[in-house]
Protein backbone atom coordinates (compact mmCIF):
# COMPACT_ATOMS: atom_id res chain seq x y z
CA UNK A 1 0.00 0.00 0.00
CA UNK A 2 2.91 2.49 0.74
CA UNK A 3 5.26 3.11 -1.45
CA UNK A 4 8.49 3.66 0.38
CA UNK A 5 10.91 5.51 -2.39
CA UNK A 6 9.51 8.12 -4.82
CA UNK A 7 10.69 8.97 -7.80
CA UNK A 8 12.70 12.47 -8.89
CA UNK A 9 9.71 12.95 -10.63
CA UNK A 10 7.70 12.93 -7.96
CA UNK A 11 9.93 14.87 -5.72
CA UNK A 12 9.56 17.03 -8.30
CA UNK A 13 6.33 17.48 -7.58
CA UNK A 14 6.19 18.70 -4.30
CA UNK A 15 9.12 20.85 -4.27
CA UNK A 16 6.79 23.09 -7.13
CA UNK A 17 4.51 23.10 -3.79
CA UNK A 18 7.59 24.47 -1.40
CA UNK A 19 7.79 21.46 0.27
CA UNK A 20 11.92 21.83 1.76
CA UNK A 21 12.44 18.82 2.91
CA UNK A 22 11.52 17.18 -0.47
CA UNK A 23 14.22 19.51 -2.11
CA UNK A 24 16.74 17.90 0.69
CA UNK A 25 15.94 14.94 0.14
CA UNK A 26 16.39 15.66 -3.56
CA UNK A 27 19.87 16.81 -3.06
CA UNK A 28 21.16 13.82 -0.46
CA UNK A 29 20.12 11.84 -3.82
CA UNK A 30 21.82 13.53 -6.48
CA UNK A 31 24.76 15.47 -4.08
CA UNK A 32 27.29 13.24 -4.54
CA UNK A 33 26.85 12.61 -8.51
CA UNK A 34 27.58 16.07 -8.93
CA UNK A 35 30.46 16.70 -7.55
CA UNK A 36 32.22 13.63 -8.70
CA UNK A 37 31.04 14.78 -12.18
CA UNK A 38 32.10 18.63 -11.20
CA UNK A 39 35.66 17.22 -10.38
CA UNK A 40 36.05 16.09 -13.74
CA UNK A 41 36.19 19.50 -15.02
CA UNK A 42 38.32 20.80 -12.27
CA UNK A 43 40.56 20.20 -10.21
CA UNK A 44 39.52 22.68 -6.99
CA UNK A 45 37.80 20.89 -4.87
CA UNK A 46 36.21 24.44 -3.48
CA UNK A 47 35.35 26.16 -6.71
CA UNK A 48 33.52 22.22 -7.65
CA UNK A 49 31.66 22.48 -4.45
CA UNK A 50 30.58 25.76 -4.78
CA UNK A 51 29.19 25.64 -8.37
CA UNK A 52 27.09 22.57 -7.85
CA UNK A 53 25.90 24.70 -4.20
CA UNK A 54 24.74 27.29 -6.62
CA UNK A 55 23.27 24.32 -9.06
CA UNK A 56 20.97 22.85 -6.57
CA UNK A 57 19.92 26.99 -5.34
CA UNK A 58 19.20 27.84 -8.09
CA UNK A 59 16.92 24.96 -9.19
CA UNK A 60 14.99 25.52 -6.14
CA UNK A 61 14.81 29.04 -6.34
CA UNK A 62 13.43 28.63 -9.61
CA UNK A 63 11.11 25.89 -8.76
CA UNK A 64 7.68 27.15 -9.83
CA UNK A 65 9.07 27.34 -13.50
CA UNK A 66 8.74 23.96 -16.04
CA UNK A 67 12.30 22.67 -16.16
CA UNK A 68 13.92 23.13 -19.22
CA UNK A 69 15.19 19.71 -19.35
CA UNK A 70 12.91 16.58 -19.20
CA UNK A 71 14.53 14.70 -16.28
CA UNK A 72 15.39 16.54 -12.87
CA UNK A 73 18.95 14.52 -12.96
CA UNK A 74 19.66 15.35 -16.21
CA UNK A 75 19.40 19.02 -15.83
CA UNK A 76 21.35 18.79 -12.57
CA UNK A 77 24.45 17.15 -14.72
CA UNK A 78 24.21 19.67 -17.40
CA UNK A 79 23.79 22.67 -15.18
CA UNK A 80 26.63 21.34 -13.39
CA UNK A 81 28.75 20.89 -16.55
CA UNK A 82 28.22 24.31 -17.42
CA UNK A 83 28.85 26.22 -14.41
CA UNK A 84 32.07 24.01 -13.73
CA UNK A 85 33.33 24.42 -16.69
CA UNK A 86 33.36 27.96 -16.93
CA UNK A 87 34.10 28.97 -13.35
CA UNK A 88 37.07 26.61 -13.61
CA UNK A 89 38.33 28.19 -17.32
CA UNK A 90 37.41 32.07 -15.50
CA UNK A 91 39.63 31.42 -12.57
CA UNK A 92 42.70 29.93 -15.08
CA UNK A 93 42.56 32.27 -17.58
CA UNK A 94 44.43 34.89 -14.59
CA UNK A 95 47.28 31.92 -14.22
CA UNK A 96 48.13 30.12 -17.78
CA UNK A 97 48.53 32.71 -20.65
CA UNK A 98 46.74 31.30 -23.92
CA UNK A 99 43.27 31.43 -23.63
CA UNK A 100 42.19 29.50 -26.61
CA UNK A 101 39.02 27.67 -25.36
CA UNK A 102 35.69 29.23 -23.44
CA UNK A 103 35.47 26.01 -20.88
CA UNK A 104 37.22 23.11 -19.30
CA UNK A 105 37.29 19.82 -20.79
CA UNK A 106 36.16 16.58 -19.64
CA UNK A 107 39.38 14.89 -17.96
CA UNK A 108 39.08 11.71 -16.43
CA UNK A 109 42.02 8.65 -16.20
CA UNK A 110 40.18 5.62 -16.34
CA UNK A 111 41.97 2.56 -14.58
CA UNK A 112 42.20 -1.05 -14.48
CA UNK A 113 40.77 -2.76 -10.87
CA UNK A 114 42.59 -5.44 -10.14
CA UNK A 115 40.37 -6.89 -7.75
CA UNK A 116 37.99 -7.33 -10.69
CA UNK A 117 40.09 -9.62 -12.62
CA UNK A 118 40.72 -13.35 -11.31
CA UNK A 119 42.49 -14.90 -14.23
CA UNK A 120 46.35 -14.14 -14.23
CA UNK A 121 46.12 -13.52 -17.92
CA UNK A 122 43.54 -11.35 -18.81
CA UNK A 123 45.41 -9.00 -17.12
CA UNK A 124 48.17 -8.11 -19.89
CA UNK A 125 45.12 -7.88 -22.33
CA UNK A 126 43.05 -5.35 -20.01
CA UNK A 127 46.11 -3.59 -19.03
CA UNK A 128 46.54 -2.59 -23.25
CA UNK A 129 42.87 -2.09 -23.77
CA UNK A 130 42.90 0.59 -20.78
CA UNK A 131 45.46 2.57 -22.63
CA UNK A 132 43.48 2.34 -25.62
CA UNK A 133 40.56 3.48 -23.88
CA UNK A 134 42.46 6.77 -22.45
CA UNK A 135 43.60 7.82 -25.24
CA UNK A 136 39.81 8.09 -26.63
CA UNK A 137 39.25 12.18 -27.09
CA UNK A 138 37.44 13.46 -24.19
CA UNK A 139 33.92 13.70 -25.17
CA UNK A 140 33.26 9.63 -25.81
CA UNK A 141 35.21 9.86 -22.50
CA UNK A 142 32.36 11.50 -21.00
CA UNK A 143 29.87 9.62 -22.54
CA UNK A 144 31.32 6.58 -20.84
CA UNK A 145 31.55 7.64 -17.83
CA UNK A 146 27.90 9.09 -17.91
CA UNK A 147 26.72 5.92 -19.22
CA UNK A 148 28.45 3.17 -17.28
CA UNK A 149 29.51 5.11 -14.15
CA UNK A 150 26.43 7.84 -13.66
CA UNK A 151 23.95 5.58 -15.09
CA UNK A 152 22.39 8.12 -17.58
CA UNK A 153 20.46 7.08 -20.34
CA UNK A 154 20.88 8.06 -23.79
CA UNK A 155 18.31 10.47 -23.70
CA UNK A 156 19.63 12.18 -20.44
CA UNK A 157 23.44 12.39 -22.14
CA UNK A 158 22.44 13.80 -25.04
CA UNK A 159 20.49 16.59 -22.87
CA UNK A 160 23.53 17.17 -20.54
CA UNK A 161 26.05 17.02 -23.79
CA UNK A 162 23.48 19.56 -25.61
CA UNK A 163 24.28 16.52 -28.85
CA UNK A 164 21.20 14.79 -30.69
CA UNK A 165 20.40 10.97 -29.40
CA UNK A 166 21.68 9.32 -32.78
CA UNK A 167 25.47 11.11 -31.90
CA UNK A 168 25.39 9.66 -28.52
CA UNK A 169 24.15 6.31 -29.71
CA UNK A 170 26.94 6.03 -32.44
CA UNK A 171 29.50 7.41 -30.29
CA UNK A 172 28.91 4.40 -28.02
CA UNK A 173 28.48 2.01 -30.62
CA UNK A 174 32.03 3.33 -31.81
CA UNK A 175 33.80 2.99 -29.00
CA UNK A 176 32.62 -0.76 -27.76
CA UNK A 177 33.22 -1.88 -31.46
CA UNK A 178 36.89 -0.57 -30.40
CA UNK A 179 37.10 -2.61 -28.73
CA UNK A 180 36.21 -5.81 -30.30
CA UNK A 181 38.35 -4.84 -33.13
CA UNK A 182 41.57 -4.04 -31.58
CA UNK A 183 41.59 -7.72 -30.17
CA UNK A 184 39.25 -10.13 -31.90
CA UNK A 185 41.26 -13.07 -32.22
CA UNK A 186 41.96 -12.99 -28.26
CA UNK A 187 38.26 -11.85 -27.19
CA UNK A 188 36.65 -14.94 -26.44
CA UNK A 189 39.49 -17.20 -26.16
CA UNK A 190 38.48 -18.13 -22.73
CA UNK A 191 35.30 -19.00 -23.09
CA UNK A 192 36.29 -21.08 -26.24
CA UNK A 193 39.11 -23.05 -23.95
CA UNK A 194 36.41 -23.73 -21.51
CA UNK A 195 34.14 -24.87 -24.11
CA UNK A 196 36.84 -27.09 -25.26
CA UNK A 197 37.62 -28.81 -22.17
CA UNK A 198 34.14 -29.89 -21.85
CA UNK B 1 20.38 -13.73 -15.48
CA UNK B 2 16.86 -14.89 -16.98
CA UNK B 3 16.87 -11.33 -18.40
CA UNK B 4 20.60 -11.85 -20.19
CA UNK B 5 18.83 -13.88 -22.42
CA UNK B 6 16.78 -10.62 -24.25
CA UNK B 7 20.25 -8.49 -24.45
CA UNK B 8 21.56 -7.85 -27.80
CA UNK B 9 24.29 -5.22 -27.20
CA UNK B 10 27.10 -5.37 -24.68
CA UNK B 11 25.67 -1.66 -23.79
CA UNK B 12 22.88 -4.38 -21.94
CA UNK B 13 24.89 -6.49 -20.34
CA UNK B 14 27.39 -3.42 -19.46
CA UNK B 15 24.25 -1.29 -17.83
CA UNK B 16 22.81 -4.96 -16.35
CA UNK B 17 22.73 -5.00 -12.24
CA UNK B 18 23.36 -8.05 -11.56
CA UNK B 19 26.17 -8.43 -14.52
CA UNK B 20 27.97 -5.43 -13.14
CA UNK B 21 28.50 -6.84 -9.54
CA UNK B 22 29.30 -10.33 -11.30
CA UNK B 23 32.47 -8.43 -13.14
CA UNK B 24 33.06 -6.36 -9.85
CA UNK B 25 33.37 -9.51 -7.86
CA UNK B 26 36.08 -11.10 -10.13
CA UNK B 27 34.38 -13.61 -10.46
CA UNK B 28 33.28 -13.07 -14.24
CA UNK B 29 34.59 -15.52 -16.86
CA UNK B 30 35.40 -18.23 -13.79
CA UNK B 31 34.38 -21.41 -14.83
CA UNK B 32 32.92 -22.92 -12.08
CA UNK B 33 30.76 -19.71 -11.73
CA UNK B 34 26.99 -20.02 -12.27
CA UNK B 35 26.32 -17.31 -14.69
CA UNK B 36 29.20 -18.51 -16.80
CA UNK B 37 27.78 -22.26 -17.06
CA UNK B 38 24.55 -19.66 -18.03
CA UNK B 39 26.42 -17.91 -20.15
CA UNK B 40 28.18 -20.95 -22.33
CA UNK B 41 24.91 -22.53 -22.74
CA UNK B 42 23.68 -19.27 -24.44
CA UNK B 43 26.72 -19.24 -26.86
CA UNK B 44 25.17 -16.16 -28.84
CA UNK B 45 25.72 -13.57 -25.34
CA UNK B 46 29.05 -14.74 -24.90
CA UNK B 47 30.54 -12.12 -27.31
CA UNK B 48 28.67 -9.22 -25.98
CA UNK B 49 29.51 -10.49 -22.72
CA UNK B 50 33.07 -10.57 -22.80
CA UNK B 51 32.72 -6.85 -24.55
CA UNK B 52 30.99 -5.69 -21.59
CA UNK B 53 33.29 -7.18 -19.05
CA UNK B 54 36.13 -5.52 -20.67
CA UNK B 55 34.82 -2.34 -21.11
CA UNK B 56 33.77 -1.97 -17.03
CA UNK B 57 37.18 -3.72 -15.92
CA UNK B 58 39.47 -1.37 -18.32
CA UNK B 59 37.19 1.95 -17.26
CA UNK B 60 37.60 1.84 -13.96
CA UNK B 61 36.83 5.06 -11.82
CA UNK B 62 37.95 5.67 -8.48
CA UNK B 63 34.51 7.03 -6.48
CA UNK B 64 35.85 10.53 -4.55
CA UNK B 65 34.05 8.59 -1.00
CA UNK B 66 31.91 12.08 0.24
CA UNK B 67 31.25 11.05 3.61
CA UNK B 68 27.42 11.50 4.93
CA UNK B 69 29.41 14.47 7.20
CA UNK B 70 30.35 16.40 4.01
CA UNK B 71 26.82 15.52 2.48
CA UNK B 72 25.06 17.23 5.18
CA UNK B 73 27.80 20.31 5.16
CA UNK B 74 26.83 21.29 1.22
CA UNK B 75 23.14 20.41 2.25
CA UNK B 76 23.24 23.41 4.70
CA UNK B 77 25.50 25.12 2.81
CA UNK B 78 23.26 25.52 -0.22
CA UNK B 79 20.02 26.20 1.84
CA UNK B 80 21.89 29.11 3.57
CA UNK B 81 22.95 30.67 -0.59
CA UNK B 82 18.83 29.46 -0.72
CA UNK B 83 17.83 31.83 2.23
CA UNK B 84 20.36 34.93 1.21
CA UNK B 85 19.22 34.85 -2.29
CA UNK B 86 15.62 34.93 -0.89
CA UNK B 87 15.84 37.45 1.32
CA UNK B 88 17.47 39.50 -1.03
CA UNK B 89 14.03 39.01 -3.32
CA UNK B 90 11.68 39.10 -1.23
CA UNK B 91 12.23 41.01 1.78
CA UNK B 92 11.22 44.80 0.85
CA UNK B 93 13.56 47.31 2.78
CA UNK B 94 11.61 49.71 5.13
CA UNK B 95 13.77 52.56 5.79
CA UNK B 96 14.15 53.08 9.51
CA UNK B 97 13.64 56.46 11.32
CA UNK B 98 17.09 57.68 12.75
CA UNK B 99 15.68 57.78 16.59
CA UNK B 100 17.09 56.37 19.91
CA UNK B 101 14.08 54.64 20.03
CA UNK B 102 15.13 52.54 17.11
CA UNK B 103 18.40 51.93 17.61
CA UNK B 104 17.38 50.91 20.76
CA UNK B 105 15.22 48.50 19.35
CA UNK B 106 17.95 47.18 16.70
CA UNK B 107 20.00 46.37 19.91
CA UNK B 108 17.89 44.53 21.99
CA UNK B 109 16.84 42.59 18.95
CA UNK B 110 20.54 42.22 17.73
CA UNK B 111 21.02 41.14 21.91
CA UNK B 112 17.53 38.61 21.72
CA UNK B 113 19.18 36.57 18.53
CA UNK B 114 22.03 36.46 19.52
CA UNK B 115 20.98 34.89 22.56
CA UNK B 116 19.03 32.58 20.85
CA UNK B 117 21.80 31.67 18.36
CA UNK B 118 24.29 30.99 21.24
CA UNK B 119 21.61 29.07 23.36
CA UNK B 120 19.42 26.88 20.05
CA UNK B 121 19.58 23.45 20.90
CA UNK B 122 22.11 21.48 19.05
CA UNK B 123 19.69 19.05 17.86
CA UNK B 124 18.94 21.88 14.95
CA UNK B 125 21.50 19.58 12.79
CA UNK B 126 19.13 16.73 12.76
CA UNK B 127 17.39 19.12 10.14
CA UNK B 128 20.11 18.28 7.75
CA UNK B 129 19.61 14.62 7.83
CA UNK B 130 16.94 14.86 4.78
CA UNK B 131 13.66 12.80 5.57
CA UNK B 132 12.47 10.21 3.39
CA UNK B 133 8.86 10.70 1.64
CA UNK B 134 6.46 8.13 1.79
CA UNK B 135 2.84 8.18 0.95
CA UNK B 136 -0.28 5.48 1.47
CA UNK B 137 -3.48 5.50 -0.34
CA UNK B 138 -6.46 4.14 1.61
CA UNK B 139 -7.86 1.63 -0.52
CA UNK B 140 -10.32 0.12 1.54
CA UNK B 141 -14.05 1.29 2.10
CA UNK B 142 -13.50 2.69 5.08
CA UNK B 143 -11.66 5.61 6.79
CA UNK B 144 -8.64 4.08 7.97
CA UNK B 145 -6.17 5.48 10.73
CA UNK B 146 -2.52 6.84 10.34
CA UNK B 147 -0.09 7.24 13.45
CA UNK B 148 2.34 9.97 12.43
CA UNK B 149 5.80 10.03 13.73
CA UNK B 150 5.17 13.41 15.89
CA UNK B 151 2.09 11.57 17.55
CA UNK B 152 -0.56 13.04 15.70
CA UNK B 153 -3.24 10.58 13.81
CA UNK B 154 -4.56 11.17 10.12
CA UNK B 155 -7.78 9.87 9.54
CA UNK B 156 -7.88 9.05 5.88
CA UNK B 157 -11.24 9.26 3.68
CA UNK B 158 -11.07 6.08 1.27
CA UNK B 159 -9.47 7.06 -2.22
CA UNK B 160 -7.37 9.39 -0.67
CA UNK B 161 -3.92 9.78 -0.16
CA UNK B 162 -1.28 11.53 2.01
CA UNK B 163 2.56 12.10 1.38
CA UNK B 164 4.55 12.60 4.74
CA UNK B 165 8.35 12.01 5.41
CA UNK B 166 8.99 9.54 8.28
CA UNK B 167 10.41 11.88 10.52
CA UNK B 168 9.83 15.79 11.09
CA UNK B 169 12.61 18.15 10.56
CA UNK B 170 12.78 19.78 14.05
CA UNK B 171 11.20 23.25 13.22
CA UNK B 172 8.00 22.35 10.98
CA UNK B 173 6.03 19.17 10.03
CA UNK B 174 4.83 18.84 6.50
CA UNK B 175 2.17 16.73 4.94
CA UNK B 176 0.52 16.63 1.78
CA UNK B 177 -2.86 15.66 1.41
CA UNK B 178 -4.69 14.34 -2.06
CA UNK B 179 -8.38 13.77 -0.94
CA UNK B 180 -9.91 13.87 2.17
CA UNK B 181 -8.86 13.72 5.92
CA UNK B 182 -9.49 14.58 9.15
CA UNK B 183 -6.56 14.90 10.98
CA UNK B 184 -5.68 14.96 15.02
CA UNK B 185 -2.48 17.29 15.30
CA UNK B 186 -0.30 16.62 18.62
CA UNK B 187 -0.01 20.02 20.40
CA UNK B 188 3.62 21.69 19.80
CA UNK B 189 3.91 24.87 19.21
CA UNK B 190 7.78 24.94 18.50
CA UNK B 191 6.85 22.66 15.57
CA UNK B 192 4.07 24.10 13.75
CA UNK B 193 1.92 21.43 11.72
CA UNK B 194 1.44 22.02 7.70
CA UNK B 195 -1.25 20.28 6.12
CA UNK B 196 -0.76 21.08 1.92
CA UNK B 197 -3.30 20.92 -0.74
CA UNK B 198 -2.69 21.97 -4.51
CA UNK B 199 -4.98 24.81 -3.51
CA UNK B 200 -4.13 25.77 0.10
CA UNK B 201 -1.79 25.27 3.22
CA UNK B 202 -3.31 25.12 6.56
CA UNK B 203 -0.77 25.87 9.54
CA UNK B 204 -1.56 25.11 12.66
CA UNK B 205 0.19 24.05 16.18
CA UNK B 206 -2.01 21.27 17.73
CA UNK B 207 -6.17 20.85 17.15
CA UNK B 208 -8.05 18.85 15.38
CA UNK B 209 -9.70 19.84 11.91
CA UNK B 210 -11.19 18.17 8.72
CA UNK B 211 -9.33 19.39 5.08
CA UNK B 212 -11.06 17.97 2.07
CA UNK B 213 -9.97 18.25 -1.69
CA UNK B 214 -12.90 19.19 -3.38
CA UNK B 215 -13.67 17.22 -6.90
CA UNK B 216 -13.73 18.95 -10.25
CA UNK B 217 -11.37 21.98 -9.40
CA UNK B 218 -13.55 23.02 -7.05
CA UNK B 219 -10.54 23.95 -4.53
CA UNK B 220 -9.67 22.44 -0.90
CA UNK B 221 -12.36 23.16 2.06
CA UNK B 222 -11.26 23.17 5.83
CA UNK B 223 -13.43 22.78 8.67
CA UNK B 224 -12.22 23.21 11.74
CA UNK B 225 -13.33 21.23 15.09
CA UNK B 226 -11.18 22.58 17.50
CA UNK B 227 -7.96 25.24 17.94
CA UNK B 228 -7.47 27.39 15.38
CA UNK B 229 -5.75 26.95 11.90
CA UNK B 230 -4.20 29.57 9.38
CA UNK B 231 -5.00 29.24 5.65
CA UNK B 232 -2.94 30.66 3.35
CA UNK B 233 -3.80 29.90 -0.76
CA UNK B 234 -0.50 27.72 -2.03
CA UNK B 235 0.10 30.16 -5.00
CA UNK B 236 3.43 32.34 -5.45
CA UNK B 237 1.27 35.12 -6.49
CA UNK B 238 -0.96 35.49 -3.59
CA UNK B 239 1.80 35.35 -1.43
CA UNK B 240 1.01 39.11 -0.61
CA UNK B 241 -2.49 37.89 0.66
CA UNK B 242 -2.19 37.87 4.37
CA UNK B 243 -3.47 34.03 5.59
CA UNK B 244 -7.35 33.59 7.25
CA UNK B 245 -7.48 32.64 11.00
CA UNK B 246 -10.20 29.89 11.11
CA UNK B 247 -11.35 28.83 14.63
CA UNK B 248 -13.46 26.56 16.04
CA UNK B 249 -16.56 25.39 13.92
CA UNK B 250 -15.80 27.49 11.18
CA UNK B 251 -14.64 26.67 7.52
CA UNK B 252 -13.47 28.27 4.61
CA UNK B 253 -13.08 26.91 0.77
CA UNK B 254 -10.30 27.83 -1.19
CA UNK B 255 -11.12 27.61 -5.04
CA UNK B 256 -8.04 28.03 -7.54
CA UNK B 257 -9.56 31.22 -8.74
CA UNK B 258 -8.55 34.52 -7.07
CA UNK B 259 -12.26 34.81 -5.18
CA UNK B 260 -11.93 36.08 -1.52
CA UNK B 261 -11.41 34.23 1.51
CA UNK B 262 -14.36 34.22 3.51
CA UNK B 263 -15.15 32.35 6.76
CA UNK B 264 -18.61 30.87 7.64
CA UNK B 265 -20.21 28.35 10.13
CA UNK B 266 -19.42 25.09 9.37
CA UNK B 267 -22.12 23.58 7.23
CA UNK B 268 -22.09 20.07 7.03
CA UNK B 269 -20.12 18.86 9.26
CA UNK B 270 -17.99 15.40 9.26
CA UNK B 271 -19.25 11.97 10.65
CA UNK B 272 -16.23 11.80 12.19
CA UNK B 273 -16.33 15.31 13.92
CA UNK B 274 -19.83 14.97 14.68
CA UNK B 275 -19.84 12.31 16.63
CA UNK B 276 -16.90 13.78 18.44
CA UNK B 277 -18.51 16.06 19.04
CA UNK B 278 -21.32 14.42 20.95
CA UNK B 279 -19.28 12.82 22.66
CA UNK B 280 -17.85 14.31 26.34
CA UNK B 281 -15.19 11.97 26.97
CA UNK B 282 -15.07 12.95 31.15
CA UNK B 283 -14.79 9.78 33.65
CA UNK B 284 -15.40 9.43 36.94
CA UNK B 285 -14.88 6.25 38.60
CA UNK B 286 -15.58 4.97 35.19
CA UNK B 287 -15.08 1.28 34.29
CA UNK B 288 -12.58 0.35 31.07
CA UNK B 289 -14.76 -1.34 29.05
CA UNK B 290 -17.24 2.55 29.44
CA UNK B 291 -14.20 4.33 28.16
CA UNK B 292 -12.53 2.34 25.56
CA UNK B 293 -16.66 1.96 24.29
CA UNK B 294 -16.79 5.60 24.37
CA UNK B 295 -13.80 5.95 22.02
CA UNK B 296 -14.53 2.94 19.86
CA UNK B 297 -18.03 4.44 18.97
CA UNK B 298 -16.45 8.25 18.63
CA UNK B 299 -14.13 7.29 16.02
CA UNK B 300 -16.06 4.38 14.95
CA UNK B 301 -13.19 1.39 15.30
CA UNK B 302 -13.07 -1.72 17.39
CA UNK B 303 -11.35 -2.81 20.48
CA UNK B 304 -8.69 -5.38 21.18
CA UNK B 305 -8.39 -6.35 24.76
CA UNK B 306 -9.08 -8.50 27.38
CA UNK B 307 -12.34 -7.53 29.37
CA UNK B 308 -11.80 -9.87 32.02
CA UNK B 309 -8.07 -8.75 32.90
CA UNK B 310 -9.08 -5.09 33.44
CA UNK B 311 -12.46 -5.75 35.30
CA UNK B 312 -11.36 -4.41 38.73
CA UNK B 313 -9.73 -0.89 36.83
CA UNK B 314 -11.90 2.56 37.41
CA UNK B 315 -10.60 5.41 35.41
CA UNK B 316 -11.55 9.07 36.19
CA UNK B 317 -9.92 11.45 33.62
CA UNK B 318 -10.86 14.11 31.09
CA UNK B 319 -10.11 13.89 27.42
CA UNK B 320 -10.73 16.90 25.29
CA UNK B 321 -9.23 17.28 21.71
CA UNK B 322 -5.85 15.65 21.99
CA UNK B 323 -5.21 12.45 18.75
CA UNK B 324 -6.67 8.93 19.69
CA UNK B 325 -3.23 8.00 20.18
CA UNK B 326 -2.59 10.35 23.23
CA UNK B 327 -5.96 10.03 24.56
CA UNK B 328 -4.81 6.13 24.73
CA UNK B 329 -1.65 6.99 26.41
CA UNK B 330 -3.38 8.72 29.07
CA UNK B 331 -6.21 6.03 29.85
CA UNK B 332 -2.87 3.66 29.99
CA UNK B 333 -1.31 5.89 32.25
CA UNK B 334 -4.60 6.01 34.18
CA UNK B 335 -5.04 2.40 34.53
CA UNK B 336 -1.32 1.53 35.76
CA UNK B 337 2.38 0.58 34.90
CA UNK B 338 2.86 -1.96 32.50
CA UNK B 339 -0.35 -1.15 30.65
CA UNK B 340 -0.48 -0.32 26.59
CA UNK B 341 -3.07 1.13 25.06
CA UNK B 342 -2.39 2.00 20.99
CA UNK B 343 -4.01 2.55 18.27
CA UNK B 344 -2.66 -0.12 15.84
CA UNK B 345 -3.97 -0.89 11.93
CA UNK B 346 -7.42 0.74 13.01
CA UNK B 347 -7.65 -1.36 15.72
CA UNK B 348 -7.47 0.11 19.79
CA UNK B 349 -5.29 -2.34 21.26
CA UNK B 350 -5.11 -2.39 25.38
CA UNK B 351 -2.79 -4.67 26.90
CA UNK B 352 -1.23 -5.42 30.24
CA UNK B 353 -1.52 -6.60 33.68
CA UNK B 354 -5.05 -5.35 34.42
CA UNK B 355 -5.40 -3.90 38.33
CA UNK B 356 -5.62 -6.21 41.34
Amino acid sequence: MSQPTISDEDLWQFIRQHQESAFSQLMERHLSSLLHYGRKFSTDTNLVQDCVQDVLADLWLRRIHPLPIVSVRAYLFAATRNRVSRQDRKNKRFESLPDQEQESTFSVTFSVEDTWIADETERDRLQQLNILMNQLPPRQKEIIYLRYYQGLDKDQIAAVLNINYQSVSNLLHRTLTNLRNQFPTTLPVFFWMFLGFQ
Amino acid sequence: MKGWTTHTTADDFATDATFREWVVSGQFGQPEHTYTKFLTEHPHLLPLSQQAADLLRVTVIPADGVSNQELTEQIEATWQKIRRAEEKDDVPVIPLKRTWFWRAAAILVLIGGLSWWISRPADRTSRKQAATWQSVTNQQTTTRSLNLADGSVVWLSPGSTLYYPTTFAPDRREVTLNGEAFFEIHKNTRQPFYVKTSTLIARVVGTSFLIKVLPQHKGTLVQVRTGKVLVYRNSVSASRESPVSLKANEELRVARTQEPLISQRVQNPSDLSERLNEQHFEFSDASVSQVLNALANAYNIPIDYNPAAFRDCQITTALSDEPLSEKLAIIAETIGPGTRAELLDNRIRLTGPGCH
